[in-house]
């Protein structure tokens, strides 16, 4: 958390509602995905208002995709991580392969990253835009994302929410400077507005994780 | 003759570098234990 603010106290009604709304129409989603993944839901939903605000069908130019706004590519590395890891659970692997089907031996049978075998056709990758459409691989994929993300940023000092959202939003080999929270941000804020911003959506004062602490 | 060498030669470079084909990541490995493990809270009760 971070005492610096993005939102306004005139945006936490709007946003409060907003976030009820989408937390309401993909309960299950998130639900499963929280229970499966152990990534709060309130992050999960964070994520989700930030990146797409509730709008599943959202495509960035850099074809980035659906609720979670996460790359087909990303996708694919995210459970190729995840398997290399022995962190692929039964129940995460059902609902990968519910959406997959075959394609699913893509990412289980790479021996390293964008490895390029005939599971994969070659390509390095079996995820397409359109799996990334559908909500429920969509937010699975998001929240293994991000815990795979928090993992790696266990810090002697606590865990590091803003490092691992910030690499979330830059993408998986993005590097956060050295130090506190503030550190970081002060480092993020004079090279990418959009980056720093995010932090401060999701963690800041007035921000979706402190607003949904007044939701129930 | 030289040619064969030079092809046999490129095979070897090829099968070298497949071999040494890996995961240029160099994030902190993470494991099973901190994914079932994983508690957040966000705010105290």
């Amino acid at each position: 958390m971070t005492p610096r603010v993005f939102y306004s106290g005139a945006a936490l009604a709007q946003n409060k509602a907003k976030l009820d709304a989408i937390g309401k129409k993909y309960f299950r989603e998130i639900k499963q995905a929280e229970t499966l993944t152990n990534v709060p839901g309130a992050l999960i939903l964070s994520v989700i208002f930030t990146e797409s605000a509730g709008n599943p069908s959202v495509v960035s130019y850099v074809g980035a995709a659906g609720l979670m706004q996460v790359m087909p590519q990303t996708a694919n590395d995210v459970i190729y991580f995840e398997n290399k890891s022995g962190r692929l659970t039964a129940g995460e692997l059902a609902i990968l392969k519910k959406y997959l089907g075959t394609r699913i031996n893509g990412p289980l049978k790479q021996k390293y990253l964008s490895h390029k075998i005939k599971e994969n056709n070659y390509s390095g990758n079996v995820v397409v835009k359109a799996d990334m459409l559908k909500p429920e691989f969509n937010i699975l994929i998001g929240a293994m994302y991000l815990g795979l993300l928090i993992d790696q940023h266990r810090e002697a000092t606590g865990l590091r929410l803003d490092k691992a959202l910030l690499r979330y939003a830059q993408g998986y080999f993005f590097k956060p400077a050295q130090g506190n929270v503030e550190q970081v941000l002060d480092h993020v804020k004079g090279k990418s507005t959009e980056a720093y911003s995010y932090v401060l959506k999701v963690l800041g004062k007035n921000g979706l994780l402190e607003t949904q602490s007044t939701l129930v | 003759m030289n040619k064969i060498f030079i092809g046999a030669a490129a095979l070897a470079l090829l099968a070298l570098v497949k071999n040494n084909a890996k995961d240029k990541d160099d994030n902190p490995i993470v494991t099973p234990a901190q994914k079932a493990d994983r508690i957040i809270t966000f705010y105290k009760a």
